[in-house]
C-alpha cells in the first residue's frame, strides 16, 4: 500500500511531509528537497560557501546574494518588525562568542574553554540591514546574520507553497518541529505537540491551515565555562533568555507568523500571555516547572502535559 | 607613369595621412557622441528629480511616488558594491514560492486549533459505516460487487517540537 508520509533529514534537522493523496508524495518530496537544498545552500550560517556567509564576512560593505536569501533577511526583519526586534536576525556573533559556531550535531561539550564576554546587540541594528531584491546585502558593521530563529519556518512556508502551486490534494510539512499546511481542504491534520524531537507527544490537537510552531529551551543546549545555555538569545541582553517558559506553541497565518511568535514569547517571559493576547495569538505556554497556561482559541481540555510531569500541570489558566 | 621608390614613398604617406585623419576623426566623433549621451542622460535625469520635486511640492501622490522613484535610481546609482563573481548566477527555482509563502507579519490568526481524542490521529479517515443488515437469501443472489480498496494508511501526526 502507497505510503503518504516520509520523514527524512535536512538543514540539520528533522523534516516531515504528509499528503492526503499518496499519489501525492512523490512529487511533494521531490519540491521539498529542491527548496530545502536552495535554503541550505543560500541561508547557512554554517556552510562557507554560503550567500549568507559571504555576507558574514563583510560587514559595513554590499555583497551580491542570490536574491534568495534577500528573501529570506526580508522574512527576517519582517519578524524583527512584528516582535519590536525580540526575535533578531542580527545575533551570529552572540551566538558564536556563546560557542555555538557550528552545526549543532557537531557542537562539541565544552566545559573549560575561556569565552569573551558577549556584548549586548545593538537593538534596532536589524533596520539598518539595506537589500536590494536584485540580489544584494548590506548587514551593519560589526553585526553577524543567523536566520537560525526564522529560517526552519521559513523553509516550512517555502514548501508548503511548492506543494501549493504543484499537487492535487492537501500537505503538511514539519521542519524541525516548525509546520505548515498546503492546500488545506478543511479536514484537520494531525499535530503531535512535544518539546524535542522524537519524544513522546504531550498533546494532541488538530490543526485546519495555516502554520504551527513550537519552541523550547530544551533543545540545541549545551555547556561553555561551566554554564549550560540555550539557543534563544534575549536581543536585549546578547544572552540566552531567562527562563520563564520552557517551550512556547503558536498558531499563525504563516509558520514564519507563528514562529515569530513562539520565539518572542520565550524571550518575553512573564509578559508573553499579554503580549500574545494582544496579538489575537492561539498559544500554548509550558512553564519551567511543567504547567502549562493557554492563550486564545486553543481548545479547553487539550492543553496536555510535558512528558515527565505530573497530573494538574495545566493549573497555569488561560489567558 | 612608373613606379619608382619616390612614387611608392608619396603613395605610403598620403595613405598615412589618410589614415590618421579618419582615425582622429572617429575617436573625436566618438567622444563627441559619447558626450552628448551623458549630457542627455543629465538633462533627463535633471529634469526626472525637478518634476520629481514639484510633484512632491505640490503634495499629490504621483509626485511623491516619482520622487521615491528618481530617489531608488540615485541610490542603485551610488551604490558601492562588492561583486564577488565566484557565486553562481543561476536562478534558484525556490525563488518562485517566495511570495507565496507569506511573511512572519502577525497580521491575522492561523488555522483553528480542535482538540484530538486518544491517539487517534484526526488525518485518519472518517471510519465506514457500519453494513447493512443482509437481505434476505434469493434463489438466483446477483454476484456480490466487489470490496472497495481500503482507504490509504493514515499518515502519523505531524510533530511539532523545539528543534
Amino acid at each position: 500500500m502507497a505510503a503518504s508520509s516520509v520523514t527524512f533529514e535536512a538543514l540539520g534537522t528533522s523534516v516531515f511531509l504528509a499528503v492526503r493523496d499518496p499519489d501525492d508524495l512523490s512529487p511533494a518530496r521531490g519540491l521539498a528537497d529542491q527548496v530545502l537544498a536552495d535554503v541550505d545552500a543560500t541561508c547557512s550560517r554554517f556552510r562557507d560557501d554560503s550567500d549568507l556567509s559571504r555576507v558574514n564576512a563583510h560587514p559595513g560593505r554590499w555583497v551580491e546574494v542570490d536574491p534568495l536569501l534577500v528573501s529570506g533577511v526580508a522574512v527576517a526583519v519582517a519578524a524583527a518588525r512584528a516582535t519590536g526586534g525580540l526575535v533578531h536576525p542580527l545575533l551570529g556573533r552572540q551566538l558564536i562568542e556563546l560557542g555555538y559556531d557550528r552545526d549543532f550535531g557537531a557542537l562539541v561539550e565544552d566545559d573549560g574553554s575561556t569565552v569573551t564576554e558577549t556584548e549586548p546587540p545593538d537593538l534596532g541594528a536589524w533596520e539598518r540591514i539595506e537589500a536590494d531584491p536584485a540580489g544584494a546585502l548590506r548587514i551593519p558593521d560589526g553585526t553577524s546574520l543567523d536566520l537560525g530563529a526564522t529560517g526552519k519556518a521559513w523553509a516550512a512556508d517555502l514548501v508548503a507553497a511548492a506543494c501549493d502551486l504543484h499537487l492535487r490534494s492537501s500537505a503538511i510539512v514539519s521542519v524541525g518541529g516548525d509546520l505548515r499546511i498546503a492546500r488545506p481542504d478543511g479536514t484537520p491534520w494531525s499535530v503531535a505537540i512535544s518539546e524535542r524531537p522524537g519524544a513522546a507527544a504531550d498533546v494532541l490537537v488538530g490543526l485546519d491551515r495555516g502554520g504551527l510552531a513550537t519552541s523550547s529551551t530544551r533543545v540545541r543546549r549545551w555547556t561553555r565555562t561551566g554554564s549550560r545555555h540555550h539557543h534563544v538569545l534575549d536581543p536585549r541582553t546578547g544572552r540566552p533568555a531567562r527562563e520563564v517558559w520552557r517551550t512556547v506553541t503558536a498558531t499563525g497565518e504563516t509558520c514564519s507568523a507563528a514562529n515569530s511568535a513562539s520565539t518572542a514569547s520565550i524571550v518575553l517571559g512573564d509578559e508573553a500571555p499579554g503580549w500574545l493576547a494582544e496579538r489575537g495569538v492561539t498559544a500554548r505556554l509550558v512553564a519551567t516547572d511543567g504547567a502549562v497556561r493557554t492563550v486564545g482559541a486553543w481548545p479547553a481540555g487539550t492543553a496536555g502535559c510535558p512528558t515527565g510531569t505530573t497530573a494538574g500541570c495545566a493549573a497555569g489558566g488561560t489567558a | 607613369m612608373s613606379y619608382d621608390a619616390r612614387t611608392r614613398d608619396r603613395y605610403r604617406l598620403a595613405v598615412s595621412a589618410a589614415t590618421a585623419t579618419v582615425a582622429a576623426g572617429a575617436i573625436t566623433a566618438t567622444g563627441w557622441l559619447a558626450g552628448a549621451a551623458a549630457q542627455d542622460a543629465t538633462a533627463q535625469e535633471q529634469a526626472a528629480q525637478d518634476q520629481a520635486t514639484q510633484g512632491a511640492q505640490q503634495g499629490t501622490a504621483a509626485g511623491a511616488d516619482r520622487a521615491a522613484r528618481v530617489a531608488r535610481k540615485e541610490d542603485r546609482r551610488q551604490r558601492p558594491r562588492i561583486v564577488l563573481r565566484e557565486r553562481p548566477t543561476r536562478t534558484r527555482v525556490t525563488t518562485r514560492y517566495v511570495a507565496a509563502a507569506g511573511s512572519a507579519t502577525m497580521t491575522s490568526p492561523g488555522g483553528t486549533v480542535s482538540g484530538s481524542t486518544g491517539t487517534t490521529p484526526l488525518s485518519n479517515p472518517a471510519p465506514a459505516p457500519a453494513p447493512a443488515p443482509a437481505p434476505a437469501p434469493q434463489a438466483n443472489p446477483a454476484p456480490a460487487p466487489a470490496p472497495a480498496p481500503a482507504p490509504p494508511p493514515a499518515p502519523p501526526p505531524a510533530p511539532s517540537s523545539g528543534s
